[in-house]
């Protein structure tokens, strides 16, 4: 009886087993060439490649258009904006995040498309921008985000503890932070995370507190080696050679700016390069080196060529 | 615990699971049995047990890539199969018999013209096929194989030294007989094709050899033509010297006509340039005639060494066709197995990742430095 019931178990497993699913309908051609463009956009996306990012999101928001996809069309208008954010076309990259948020409305893209705009409004020092910060912080509450979409929630109080700590209010942007940092032990988000320690560290770089700072920084460098995020690396040995000149160990702070820099470099980061250049350039004029600092001052001019 | 010791509404309910478990495993049985008479069924038909079938057979040189069970083929689509494949007695001409069997309908493709060709496959085996009757040219004599009467199958009696006439077989064929003889005309296989073809670019690279060292003689000739050369326009300094000396005497209204024009001195030169000259030029006939020899031969055999590659390819033909079906049929297979429930969790996602928006939290402040 065992025998029989096993082989009838086993018949039953094989013959549906053996069944398959009737193959999918083909996907309409429109639909297939926008799928295809759709990964060339977030392959090239990937690789900060951002001018070819910017141009095939660009085809890719025409035929999400095309085929009345809004919501799908408005992803690619924020991403397109991205890019020109990324490459520093701030006015374009702001008018394509408003349309991306005009299509969307509401709803966690909408969140993100106002975040973008937070970030090139503080660039371009936007006057709506301190208007627009205060509003979308009260909406939050109202909608209570943080129930939402944990991730825009982080976003967007990041952007405020920015906001506070540009604005010297260190204490009161340390508490925002430790407040996204406590949300993050509920849903991880490496990227934020260390961005967020790197903020709090800055708070404490504003605050005179480089001793702190640099435990702090330390930390963040370990923790981005062990997560190989290259441009958190890049930010950390730039702030250790901010803290190391402070602390008086100005050679290890060269060394380190000199690795900022090339990181930088190599991340095709040209502003931040230029920023940690200028930074060791004045560090060779306070040491009274004009040799150095003449030289780094050609690095400047070549690179801004 | 004994059932009796059971309550009896807990009885009345073991009973009635005892009924359901009883029937699951009758359904179950009769589904096995089922599955596995149409397993069977659909076996037989696919092997051909379920065709009427008759027995042929054929010599052949080697056993080498044939096997038991292997398809034979006739015009493309599988006829039959071999049935077996035994070594002759030392003595015999043919070494190995290869005996198989061919299905309804194909046997009325086959007269007695009709020819096995072994053709090999680029991996090894070899492919058994039969060519269809009446395409041999012949009008005379040409009969079908086997003629069928009554359910029973008649075989074809080739005339003899006896019978000079063919005649059908008395008696139906049985399963035991060997059945008809088809001629096997074999095929060069890739690798003797391809040694051959090694063998003979070595055998012509000494005649390329030869004509390299011809080349070079050549050359060398020519080097002393213009040597020879060389040296006559040399010795006809004297004679331009000479004629100038004529026309000088020319001038002069003097001497002797004769004597001007062909001193003996450069009658000499000229007779010795133009010797000169001769031998040269029969040297170099003589070897363009050799190169024109050599370039000949090789074109010959380049030719050979062509045809041979194209037969090659026509007899392969069918082995392509073959890789071709089987490459679509896997995919066909794949595309089958990626649907299956079991399986398709190991074929990853079919659809495109959903697109997120981009955004980096931003990192803010204005350090001192």
């Amino acid at each position: 009886m065992r025998v029989i019931l096993s082989i009838a178990t086993i018949c039953c497993i094989v013959y549906s087993g053996c069944k398959s699913t009737p193959p999918p309908a083909p996907k309409p051609m429109p639909l297939t060439q926008v799928e295809q463009l759709l990964d060339t956009a977030i392959n090239v996306s990937n690789s900060g490649n951002w001018v070819a990012a910017e141009n095939t999101w660009a085809e890719v928001a025409k035929k999400y258009a095309l085929l009345d996809m809004g919501d799908m069309q408005a992803i690619a208008l924020h991403n397109q904006s991205y890019a020109a954010f990324k490459q520093g076309r701030y006015q374009i990259a702001h008018a394509l995040a408003t349309e991306a948020a005009d299509i969307n409305q509401e709803g966690a893209e909408w969140w993100k498309n106002q975040i973008l705009l937070l970030q090139i409004e503080k660039i371009i020092q936007y006057s709506d921008y301190e208007q627009r910060l205060k509003s979308l912080i009260q909406k939050e509450e109202e909608v209570q985000l943080i129930t939402k979409d944990i991730k825009s929630w982080g976003l967007l109080l990041n952007e405020q503890g920015v906001f506070l700590l540009e604005g010297g209010e260190t204490e009161a942007a340390i508490l925002i932070f430790n407040k996204i940092q406590n949300q993050l032990l509920l849903a991880p988000d490496e990227r934020l995370d260390l961005t967020v320690k790197g903020n709090i560290a800055l708070c404490h770089e504003r605050e005179g507190n480089y001793v702190l700072a640099h435990e702090e920084w330390n930390k963040i460098l370990q923790e981005a080696k062990v997560r190989c995020d290259e441009l958190q690396i890049a930010r950390a040995l730039q702030a250790k050679a901010r803290c190391l000149w402070q602390e008086g160990a100005k050679d290890e702070s060269l060394t380190y700016y000199r690795k900022a820099v090339n990181n930088y470099r190599w991340l095709s980061m040209k502003e931040e390069a230029l920023k940690a250049l200028d930074s060791l350039r004045k560090c060779y004029i306070e040491m009274d080196n004009s040799v150095e600092a003449e030289k780094i001052s050609n690095e400047i001019i070549e690179l801004n060529n | 615990m004994a059932l009796n010791d059971l309550t009896p509404k807990l009885r009345t309910r073991m009973n009635q699971t005892e009924r359901r478990v009883g029937f699951f495993v009758i359904t179950a049985s009769i589904l096995v049995l089922i599955a596995i008479g149409y397993y069977a069924y659909s076996s037989a038909v696919r092997k051909g047990w379920t065709r009427k079938k008759v027995p042929y057979f054929t010599l052949v040189s080697s056993a080498d890539g044939l096997k038991v069970g292997d398809s034979v083929m006739l015009m493309g689509f599988k006829a039959g199969v071999i049935t077996s494949v035994l070594p002759n007695d030392p003595g015999e001409y043919y070494n190995v018999t290869v005996r198989f069997e061919i299905w309804e309908p194909y046997y009325g493709y086959l007269w007695t013209d009709s020819e096995v060709q072994l053709k090999s496959s680029l991996l090894g085996g070899k492919i058994l096929e039969v060519t269809k009757g009446g395409q041999s040219g012949r009008t005379d004599g040409l009969s079908a194989t086997y003629q069928e009467k009554d359910g029973r199958f008649y075989m074809w009696i080739d005339p003899t030294g006896d019978e000079p006439e063919g005649h059908w077989s008395e008696r139906p064929i049985r399963r035991k007989d060997i059945g008809y003889l088809l001629v096997c005309y074999e095929g060069d296989d890739v690798m003797s094709s391809a040694n051959n073809l090694v063998t003979q670019i070595s055998d012509q690279l000494p005649g390329v050899f030869s004509l390299t060292n011809q080349v070079i003689a050549l050359f060398e000739e020519s080097t002393k033509l213009l040597t020879h050369l060389s040296d006559s326009i040399e010795k006809t300094y004297p004679i331009v010297e000479n004629l100038q000396t004529i026309s000088t005497m020319l001038t002069n209204a003097d001497g002797s006509l004769g004597e001007w024009v062909i001193p003996s001195e450069m009658n000499k030169e000229i007779i010795q340039t133009i010797g000169s000259v001769r031998g040269t030029v029969n040297t170099t006939e003589t070897n363009i005639a050799t190169i024109s020899q050599s370039i000949n031969e090789s074109l010959i055999n380049l030719a050979d060494i062509t045809a041979n590659l194209r037969e090659q390819v026509q007899a392969n033909s069918y082995i392509l066709s073959s890789v071709s079906k089987l490459v679509l049929d896997l995919d066909d297979m794949v595309q089958g197995l990626k649907r299956n429930w079991l399986l398709k969790g190991s074929f990853g996602s079919q659809t495109n990742a959903i697109p997120e928006s981009l955004l980096e939290p931003s990192f803010g402040g204005r350090p001192q430095k």
